[in-house]
């Protein structure tokens, strides 16, 4: 008898359901999430899918659904600066900035309103990488200091200080941006 | 109020992007590809285990990480056990095809005899059947890139059948494939020497498996196993190729009344069957009983075709 070597269906099986699942319940929110670190919404949806990718292969040491949004989350943030550090999305991100709003804003959002996702964006990109990440992860995913911590694999000190020098900054850009009016 | 978090959340509210799901099992089944490849090579070997005494489910199988071959621990033998899938004959709209049905081993390493052992079993789920007898199949090693199967002599014989002998053959490729992990061709010898017929098929040369289409149910599902006791929720997952992806399930009640429904999807539905999920189905507030969970094809012909392909389980709520 030949001992027999991998039993790759079902090692893998259980990997593509929850795959399948968390797909279905995080995608959009993960872009969303890679959109206000990236600005890029087509190298966000990269950066995303590349994350499930791995979130796959990762699959038998994470078995929590828990566990794995928070390894998606950390991989999202850890892709995005890469991708930021990437020339390519660099030039995409200026390609982008000059371009018409993306065909997903509608028409008919009021003026005021677009101008406002487009100056948070780009104040948002004038961070330093660290505040942009804590200030997102605090704000938008609202995360304690002690996940912020664990996911950019930094001290509650260093969260605490890019919170609060990072929102600080992002408030005076905001304020200029929109010489002064109140947001 | 959370101003910064209220302004991200708005600069962020239009993007919706459409979902990517065929690039992404692109890129599962490159990297999976490519990982799978490097562990042969490595000569690393992943036993599925199980925890003896669990609930036989397919997540619990795949939670395992994967462990070198060679003589178990000491106190590891006999508190885990190899999972198998293994494929037994069920009734479909299209005749008798095939469905997996997840089965522990008795013991920790997953071996080719101890499949053979379990496809010539009566499998768990009252639906399925097995068109191999004890005694038929004695032993498979792995040579050249085919695994041999050695059978008994009575097989050979004309005049040894079952219903659907071609069935049966897939029946047997396709289980012995799923424990090495590989789709090798296979081979019936009998003292070592090929053999020419089985249940009156030419058999002289290895054999392939054929298309999942063609000899797979469309739809099963790998949990829960039969008779699994759950309380409050549990979820369902198994393979289906199902129009537009579409997998509708129900939830019944012991006198038959649809007490839960719904539908999971798969990201794709041509050329094999696909993962589908259904998610939490919240049980509580239900009877303590006998439920039928069942989960069929959607079916697109409106009526006019075979029907839809039907698996279901027995699930006892406490």
């Amino acid at each position: 008898m030949t001992t027999p070597t991998l039993t790759v269906r079902e090692v893998l099986l259980d990997a593509d359901s929850a795959l399948e699942q968390l797909y279905v319940a995080h995608w959009r929110g993960l872009v969303r999430l890679a959109v206000l670190l990236l600005r890029d919404q087509g190298a966000a949806e990269e950066v995303v899918q590349d994350s499930f990718v791995a979130m796959h292969l990762r699959w038998r040491s994470l078995r929590d659904p828990d566990k794995a949004l928070a390894y998606l989350r950390q991989s999202v943030v850890n892709r995005s600066r890469s991708a930021l550090r990437h020339r390519g999305v660099v030039e995409r991100y200026v390609a982008k900035q000059r371009a018409v709003p993306s065909p997903a804003e509608a028409a008919d959002a009021p003026a005021l309103v677009r101008d406002r996702r487009d100056a948070v964006l780009d104040a948002l990109r004038e961070l330093p990488t660290r505040q942009r990440e804590v200030l997102v992860l605090r704000h938008y995913l609202e995360l304690s200091e002690t996940e912020i911590a664990e996911t950019l694999g930094i001290s509650r000190g260093s969260v605490k200080a890019h919170a609060s020098r990072g929102g600080a900054a992002l408030r005076a850009l905001l304020a200029d941006a929109h010489d002064g009016k109140d947001l | 109020m959370d101003d910064l978090g209220t302004l991200m959340r708005e600069a962020v509210e239009r993007v919706d992007p459409p979902h990517r799901q065929r690039e992404l099992w692109d890129g599962v089944a490159v990297a999976t590809h490519r990982r799978t490849r490097n562990r042969v090579v490595g000569g690393l070997v992943a036993a599925a285990v199980l925890v003896t005494g669990g609930a036989l489910a397919a997540h619990q199988s795949s939670g395992s990480e994967p462990e070198f071959t060679g003589p178990p621990h000491a106190i590891d033998r006999g508190t885990s056990r190899a999972v198998y899938g293994i494929y037994y004959v069920g009734s479909t709209p299209s005749g008798p095809r095939l469905y997996r049905e997840f089965r522990a081993g008795p013991a920790k390493d997953k071996t080719l005899a101890d499949a053979l052992d379990l496809i010539q079993a009566t499998p768990s789920d009252p639906d399925y059947a097995t068109y191999w007898s004890d005694g038929q199949l004695l032993g498979a090693t792995v040579d050249n890139g085919v695994v041999d199967v050695e059978v008994d002599p009575s097989l050979t014989r004309p005049g040894a059948g079952v219903p659907d002998g071609a069935l049966a053959i897939q029946q047997l490729i396709y289980t012995v494939q799923g424990v090495v992990g590989d789709r090798l061709p296979v081979q019936f010898v009998h003292d070592g020497n090929p053999v020419a017929h089985v249940f009156g098929l030419p058999t002289d040369v290895p054999m392939a498996d054929s298309p999942e289409l063609d000899v797979l149910s469309l739809v099963s599902i790998s949990d829960p196993a039969e008779r699994r006791v759950v309380e409050g929720y549990f979820s369902a997952q198994g393979r289906a190729s199902s129009f537009e992806g579409n997998v509708p399930w129900q939830l019944k009640a012991p006198d038959g009344t649809v007490v839960r429904s719904g539908h999971a999807t798969s990201y794709g539905y041509e050329g094999h069957l696909y993962p589908w999920a259904t998610g939490h189905i919240d049980v509580s507030g239900l009877d303590p009983g006998d439920y039928t969970f069942v989960v069929m094809t959607d079916d697109a012909s409106g009526g006019e075709g075979p029907g839809p392909y039907v698996d279901t389980r027995t699930v006892i709520i406490k």
